[in-house]
Protein backbone atom coordinates (compact mmCIF):
# COMPACT_ATOMS: atom_id res chain seq x y z
CA UNK A 1 0.00 0.00 0.00
CA UNK A 2 1.19 3.61 -0.27
CA UNK A 3 2.58 5.62 2.93
CA UNK A 4 -0.67 7.98 2.16
CA UNK A 5 -3.23 5.12 2.08
CA UNK A 6 -1.94 4.07 5.47
CA UNK A 7 -2.14 7.75 6.71
CA UNK A 8 -5.68 7.69 5.47
CA UNK A 9 -6.98 4.54 7.61
CA UNK A 10 -5.47 5.69 10.45
CA UNK A 11 -7.37 8.69 10.37
CA UNK A 12 -10.14 7.24 9.30
CA UNK A 13 -10.23 5.06 12.26
CA UNK A 14 -10.07 7.60 14.98
CA UNK A 15 -12.15 9.49 17.41
CA UNK A 16 -10.49 11.14 19.96
CA UNK A 17 -7.12 9.47 20.10
CA UNK A 18 -4.08 11.69 20.06
CA UNK A 19 -1.63 11.38 16.87
CA UNK A 20 1.19 12.07 16.55
CA UNK A 21 3.60 12.60 13.00
CA UNK A 22 6.88 12.46 12.18
CA UNK A 23 8.46 15.05 10.22
CA UNK A 24 8.17 15.22 6.50
CA UNK A 25 5.58 13.52 4.14
CA UNK A 26 3.99 12.07 6.82
CA UNK A 27 3.20 15.25 8.67
CA UNK A 28 1.98 16.95 5.06
CA UNK A 29 0.12 13.31 4.25
CA UNK A 30 -1.84 13.35 8.14
CA UNK A 31 -2.87 16.83 7.89
CA UNK A 32 -4.03 16.00 4.24
CA UNK A 33 -6.13 13.22 5.59
CA UNK A 34 -7.66 15.09 8.03
CA UNK A 35 -6.85 17.92 9.98
CA UNK A 36 -7.98 17.86 13.17
CA UNK A 37 -6.85 19.31 17.06
CA UNK A 38 -5.76 16.31 18.65
CA UNK A 39 -2.92 15.90 16.06
CA UNK A 40 0.80 16.97 17.00
CA UNK A 41 2.62 17.26 14.18
CA UNK A 42 5.94 17.35 14.62
CA UNK A 43 8.13 19.40 11.79
CA UNK A 44 11.86 19.13 13.75
CA UNK A 45 13.54 16.41 15.91
CA UNK A 46 13.73 13.43 13.31
CA UNK A 47 13.59 10.80 15.64
CA UNK A 48 11.79 11.98 18.44
CA UNK A 49 8.03 11.28 17.58
CA UNK A 50 7.93 7.80 19.64
CA UNK A 51 9.33 9.42 22.62
CA UNK A 52 6.74 12.30 22.48
CA UNK A 53 4.31 9.83 21.85
CA UNK A 54 5.73 7.41 25.03
CA UNK A 55 5.73 10.63 26.93
CA UNK A 56 2.32 11.62 25.74
CA UNK A 57 1.07 8.46 26.96
CA UNK A 58 2.54 8.36 30.47
CA UNK A 59 1.05 11.68 31.23
CA UNK A 60 -2.65 11.28 29.62
CA UNK A 61 -5.17 8.47 29.55
CA UNK A 62 -6.23 8.69 25.98
CA UNK A 63 -4.39 6.18 23.70
CA UNK A 64 -1.60 7.76 21.69
CA UNK A 65 -1.16 6.81 18.15
CA UNK A 66 2.64 7.63 16.78
CA UNK A 67 3.30 7.51 12.83
CA UNK A 68 6.98 7.25 13.01
CA UNK A 69 9.18 5.86 9.87
CA UNK A 70 11.68 2.94 9.75
CA UNK A 71 14.47 5.72 9.50
CA UNK A 72 13.51 8.11 12.51
CA UNK A 73 12.95 5.01 14.63
CA UNK A 74 16.36 3.46 13.35
CA UNK A 75 17.79 7.05 14.32
CA UNK A 76 16.17 6.56 17.77
CA UNK A 77 16.80 3.13 18.03
CA UNK A 78 17.01 2.74 22.10
CA UNK A 79 13.40 4.03 22.34
CA UNK A 80 11.99 0.65 21.61
CA UNK A 81 14.23 -0.79 24.29
CA UNK A 82 12.23 2.29 26.78
CA UNK A 83 8.50 1.43 25.28
CA UNK A 84 9.49 -2.14 26.05
CA UNK A 85 10.30 -1.37 29.31
CA UNK A 86 7.87 1.15 30.11
CA UNK A 87 5.18 -0.71 27.67
CA UNK A 88 2.14 2.10 28.16
CA UNK A 89 -1.29 0.09 27.50
CA UNK A 90 -2.45 3.41 25.64
CA UNK A 91 0.41 3.94 23.03
CA UNK A 92 0.40 3.08 19.43
CA UNK A 93 3.52 3.04 17.59
CA UNK A 94 3.06 2.39 13.77
CA UNK A 95 6.13 1.95 11.62
CA UNK A 96 4.88 3.10 8.09
CA UNK A 97 8.46 0.84 6.85
CA UNK A 98 9.02 1.93 2.89
CA UNK A 99 12.93 1.01 3.54
CA UNK A 100 13.80 4.70 2.19
CA UNK A 101 14.27 8.00 3.76
CA UNK A 102 11.23 9.28 1.94
CA UNK A 103 11.09 13.23 2.94
CA UNK A 104 14.95 13.81 1.70
CA UNK A 105 14.33 12.07 -2.31
CA UNK A 106 14.13 8.01 -0.97
CA UNK A 107 17.30 7.01 -0.52
CA UNK A 108 17.56 3.35 0.83
CA UNK A 109 18.08 3.18 4.50
CA UNK A 110 20.53 1.08 5.66
CA UNK A 111 18.64 -1.52 8.16
CA UNK A 112 16.40 -1.97 4.33
CA UNK A 113 19.73 -3.08 2.76
CA UNK A 114 20.92 -5.41 5.68
CA UNK A 115 19.96 -8.85 4.61
CA UNK A 116 17.49 -10.53 7.17
CA UNK A 117 17.29 -7.43 9.00
CA UNK A 118 13.88 -6.41 10.22
CA UNK A 119 12.45 -3.25 12.80
CA UNK A 120 9.74 -5.79 13.94
CA UNK A 121 11.98 -8.27 14.53
CA UNK A 122 13.91 -5.79 16.15
CA UNK A 123 10.97 -4.79 18.06
CA UNK A 124 10.32 -7.92 19.32
CA UNK A 125 13.96 -8.86 20.34
CA UNK A 126 13.87 -5.38 22.85
CA UNK A 127 10.94 -7.07 24.71
CA UNK A 128 8.04 -5.31 22.88
CA UNK A 129 5.03 -8.13 23.43
CA UNK A 130 2.81 -7.05 20.94
CA UNK A 131 4.27 -6.78 17.22
CA UNK A 132 2.60 -6.67 14.33
CA UNK A 133 3.16 -6.52 10.49
CA UNK A 134 0.61 -5.43 8.22
CA UNK A 135 0.98 -4.62 4.50
CA UNK A 136 -2.70 -3.52 3.75
CA UNK A 137 -5.20 -0.62 4.41
CA UNK A 138 -7.37 -3.65 5.87
CA UNK A 139 -4.57 -5.08 8.44
CA UNK A 140 -3.97 -2.15 9.15
CA UNK A 141 -6.86 -0.97 10.69
CA UNK A 142 -7.97 -4.38 12.26
CA UNK A 143 -4.59 -4.50 14.49
CA UNK A 144 -5.11 -0.80 15.39
CA UNK A 145 -8.86 -1.15 15.88
CA UNK A 146 -8.22 -4.92 18.02
CA UNK A 147 -5.17 -2.71 20.33
CA UNK A 148 -7.51 0.14 21.30
CA UNK A 149 -10.62 -1.83 21.77
CA UNK A 150 -8.51 -4.35 24.06
CA UNK A 151 -6.46 -1.71 25.72
CA UNK A 152 -3.19 -3.01 24.78
CA UNK A 153 -0.04 -1.20 23.65
CA UNK A 154 1.29 -2.34 20.26
CA UNK A 155 3.97 -1.79 17.60
CA UNK A 156 2.66 -2.38 14.46
CA UNK A 157 4.98 -1.93 11.40
CA UNK A 158 3.30 -1.09 7.77
CA UNK A 159 4.71 -2.22 5.15
CA UNK A 160 3.98 0.89 2.49
CA UNK A 161 5.69 1.52 -0.83
CA UNK A 162 7.70 4.37 -1.37
CA UNK A 163 5.07 5.18 -4.35
CA UNK A 164 3.94 9.11 -3.28
CA UNK A 165 2.06 12.02 -4.14
CA UNK A 166 3.18 15.77 -3.39
CA UNK A 167 1.35 17.31 -0.72
CA UNK A 168 2.11 20.94 1.00
CA UNK A 169 4.01 22.29 3.65
CA UNK A 170 1.81 22.64 6.89
CA UNK A 171 2.06 26.70 7.27
CA UNK A 172 0.45 26.42 10.93
CA UNK A 173 3.41 28.23 13.58
CA UNK A 174 4.88 25.21 16.02
CA UNK A 175 3.54 27.20 18.97
CA UNK A 176 -0.21 27.26 17.30
CA UNK A 177 0.40 23.71 16.57
CA UNK A 178 0.75 22.65 20.13
CA UNK A 179 -1.44 24.81 21.96
CA UNK A 180 -4.14 24.11 20.20
CA UNK A 181 -3.03 20.76 20.62
CA UNK A 182 -2.65 20.76 24.56
CA UNK A 183 -6.25 22.58 24.98
CA UNK A 184 -7.82 19.71 23.00
CA UNK A 185 -6.18 16.71 25.31
CA UNK A 186 -6.27 18.83 28.84
CA UNK A 187 -9.76 16.98 29.86
CA UNK A 188 -8.02 13.65 30.54
CA UNK A 189 -4.34 14.37 32.10
CA UNK A 190 -3.60 11.77 34.52
CA UNK A 191 -3.72 12.53 38.16
CA UNK A 192 -0.21 12.49 40.08
CA UNK A 193 1.81 9.56 40.17
CA UNK A 194 1.93 7.00 42.87
CA UNK A 195 -1.30 8.65 43.60
CA UNK A 196 -5.37 7.46 42.65
CA UNK A 197 -6.90 9.91 40.01
CA UNK B 1 20.58 13.75 62.04
CA UNK B 2 20.60 16.11 59.11
CA UNK B 3 18.82 15.45 56.10
CA UNK B 4 21.12 15.28 53.24
CA UNK B 5 20.92 16.49 50.14
CA UNK B 6 19.57 14.12 48.19
CA UNK B 7 16.93 13.97 50.37
CA UNK B 8 16.40 18.03 50.15
CA UNK B 9 16.37 17.80 46.43
CA UNK B 10 13.57 15.63 46.26
CA UNK B 11 11.07 17.09 48.74
CA UNK B 12 12.00 19.93 46.83
CA UNK B 13 10.70 18.26 43.84
CA UNK B 14 7.56 16.73 45.55
CA UNK B 15 6.74 20.77 46.51
CA UNK B 16 6.93 21.35 43.52
CA UNK B 17 4.34 19.14 41.78
CA UNK B 18 6.55 17.34 39.07
CA UNK B 19 5.96 13.81 39.11
CA UNK B 20 8.18 12.36 36.45
CA UNK B 21 11.96 12.41 36.40
CA UNK B 22 13.84 11.09 32.62
CA UNK B 23 17.43 10.27 33.46
CA UNK B 24 20.29 9.22 31.71
CA UNK B 25 22.70 8.61 34.97
CA UNK B 26 25.64 10.07 36.21
CA UNK B 27 27.73 8.82 39.11
CA UNK B 28 27.13 12.29 41.02
CA UNK B 29 23.13 11.21 40.79
CA UNK B 30 23.35 7.81 41.96
CA UNK B 31 22.11 8.80 45.67
CA UNK B 32 19.75 10.64 44.10
CA UNK B 33 18.14 8.57 41.77
CA UNK B 34 18.30 5.30 43.95
CA UNK B 35 16.16 7.39 46.53
CA UNK B 36 13.84 8.99 44.11
CA UNK B 37 12.94 5.11 43.42
CA UNK B 38 13.03 4.29 46.89
CA UNK B 39 10.58 7.22 47.76
CA UNK B 40 7.86 6.33 44.77
CA UNK B 41 6.14 9.84 44.53
CA UNK B 42 8.33 10.81 41.45
CA UNK B 43 8.33 8.39 38.23
CA UNK B 44 11.79 7.40 36.90
CA UNK B 45 11.90 7.05 33.58
CA UNK B 46 15.32 5.45 32.10
CA UNK B 47 15.74 6.24 28.28
CA UNK B 48 18.69 5.21 25.88
CA UNK B 49 19.84 8.53 25.28
CA UNK B 50 19.70 12.29 25.89
CA UNK B 51 17.75 13.21 22.79
CA UNK B 52 14.93 10.58 23.55
CA UNK B 53 14.81 11.67 26.99
CA UNK B 54 14.16 15.14 26.28
CA UNK B 55 11.77 13.81 23.40
CA UNK B 56 10.03 11.69 26.65
CA UNK B 57 9.67 14.97 29.00
CA UNK B 58 8.47 17.11 26.26
CA UNK B 59 5.84 14.46 25.68
CA UNK B 60 5.01 14.82 29.20
CA UNK B 61 4.50 18.32 28.79
CA UNK B 62 2.45 17.88 25.47
CA UNK B 63 0.11 15.57 27.42
CA UNK B 64 -0.37 17.83 30.21
CA UNK B 65 2.18 17.19 33.08
CA UNK B 66 5.46 18.41 34.22
CA UNK B 67 8.62 16.54 34.40
CA UNK B 68 12.31 16.89 34.46
CA UNK B 69 15.37 15.60 33.01
CA UNK B 70 18.48 14.12 35.31
CA UNK B 71 21.50 14.15 33.22
CA UNK B 72 25.14 14.69 32.59
CA UNK B 73 26.80 17.69 30.89
CA UNK B 74 27.77 15.14 28.24
CA UNK B 75 24.23 14.51 27.39
CA UNK B 76 23.34 18.14 26.62
CA UNK B 77 25.40 17.77 23.66
CA UNK B 78 23.39 14.62 22.44
CA UNK B 79 20.38 16.78 22.42
CA UNK B 80 21.29 19.98 21.01
CA UNK B 81 18.95 19.13 17.99
CA UNK B 82 15.44 18.88 19.65
CA UNK B 83 16.49 21.60 22.14
CA UNK B 84 15.90 23.78 19.36
CA UNK B 85 13.86 21.91 16.43
CA UNK B 86 11.30 20.77 18.91
CA UNK B 87 11.92 22.51 22.49
CA UNK B 88 12.17 26.23 21.27
CA UNK B 89 10.23 25.78 17.69
CA UNK B 90 7.36 24.63 20.04
CA UNK B 91 8.07 26.80 23.37
CA UNK B 92 8.00 23.53 24.94
CA UNK B 93 9.53 23.49 28.64
CA UNK B 94 12.27 21.76 29.71
CA UNK B 95 14.11 21.64 33.49
CA UNK B 96 17.07 20.00 33.19
CA UNK B 97 19.38 18.92 36.30
CA UNK B 98 22.67 18.41 35.21
CA UNK B 99 25.60 17.28 36.95
CA UNK B 100 28.30 19.67 35.20
CA UNK B 101 31.48 17.56 34.99
CA UNK B 102 35.09 18.59 34.01
CA UNK B 103 37.05 21.48 36.66
CA UNK B 104 39.52 21.35 39.07
CA UNK B 105 37.94 18.08 40.88
CA UNK B 106 37.23 16.50 37.88
CA UNK B 107 39.11 13.07 37.82
CA UNK B 108 38.47 11.99 33.76
CA UNK B 109 40.14 14.23 32.27
CA UNK B 110 38.16 13.43 28.88
CA UNK B 111 35.13 15.22 30.79
CA UNK B 112 37.00 18.41 30.46
CA UNK B 113 36.63 19.41 26.80
CA UNK B 114 32.72 18.79 26.97
CA UNK B 115 32.54 20.49 30.62
CA UNK B 116 34.85 23.66 29.47
CA UNK B 117 32.18 24.99 26.25
CA UNK B 118 29.06 23.67 28.76
CA UNK B 119 28.28 27.13 29.65
CA UNK B 120 28.93 28.89 26.11
CA UNK B 121 26.63 26.03 24.55
CA UNK B 122 23.60 26.89 26.83
CA UNK B 123 23.91 30.56 26.01
CA UNK B 124 24.49 29.73 22.40
CA UNK B 125 21.41 27.99 22.57
CA UNK B 126 19.32 30.57 24.23
CA UNK B 127 18.97 28.56 27.50
CA UNK B 128 18.87 30.10 31.15
CA UNK B 129 21.00 28.48 33.24
CA UNK B 130 21.99 28.77 36.82
CA UNK B 131 24.86 26.97 38.67
CA UNK B 132 24.62 24.73 42.00
CA UNK B 133 27.79 24.83 43.65
CA UNK B 134 26.91 25.01 47.82
CA UNK B 135 24.46 23.51 49.76
CA UNK B 136 22.56 26.78 50.05
CA UNK B 137 22.34 27.03 46.13
CA UNK B 138 19.62 24.23 46.72
CA UNK B 139 17.48 27.86 47.13
CA UNK B 140 18.19 28.39 43.74
CA UNK B 141 16.88 24.85 42.57
CA UNK B 142 13.66 25.80 44.06
CA UNK B 143 12.91 28.78 42.60
CA UNK B 144 14.06 28.03 39.51
CA UNK B 145 11.55 24.91 39.71
CA UNK B 146 8.71 27.19 40.84
CA UNK B 147 9.10 29.25 37.59
CA UNK B 148 9.41 26.10 35.63
CA UNK B 149 5.94 24.55 36.88
CA UNK B 150 3.70 27.96 37.36
CA UNK B 151 5.53 29.90 34.50
CA UNK B 152 6.82 27.48 31.99
CA UNK B 153 10.00 28.67 32.06
CA UNK B 154 13.05 26.41 30.80
CA UNK B 155 15.93 26.14 32.99
CA UNK B 156 19.24 24.37 33.20
CA UNK B 157 20.68 23.57 36.48
CA UNK B 158 24.69 23.08 36.26
CA UNK B 159 25.75 21.04 39.31
CA UNK B 160 29.11 21.46 40.20
CA UNK B 161 30.87 18.51 41.71
CA UNK B 162 31.61 21.27 44.48
CA UNK B 163 28.00 20.97 45.85
CA UNK B 164 28.22 17.36 46.32
CA UNK B 165 31.53 17.44 48.03
CA UNK B 166 30.22 20.24 50.44
CA UNK B 167 27.02 18.91 51.31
Amino acid sequence: MKRFEAIKTVAGAVKDEIVVSNIGDPSKELFAAGDRKENFYMLGSMGMASSIGLGMALANKRDVIVLDGDGAVTMNLGTLVTIAKEAPDNLKLVILDNGAYGSTGYQRTALSSTTGASIGAIASACGNERVKTVSDAASLEAELKSAITSGKGVIIVAKVDTAHEKFPFIRDKGAAIKERFMASVSNTTRGLYGKKS
Amino acid sequence: MTISAEDRIIEIIKKSGVDLAVTVPCKFFSGLLEKMEKDGSVKVVWPAREEEGLGIASGYYLGGKKGIMVIQNSGLGNMVNALLSLNRYYEIPVFIMVSHRGGPLEKVEAQNPMGEITPALLDTAGIKYAVMEKPGDLAVLEEALGRFVRNNESAVMLIKQSFWSNA
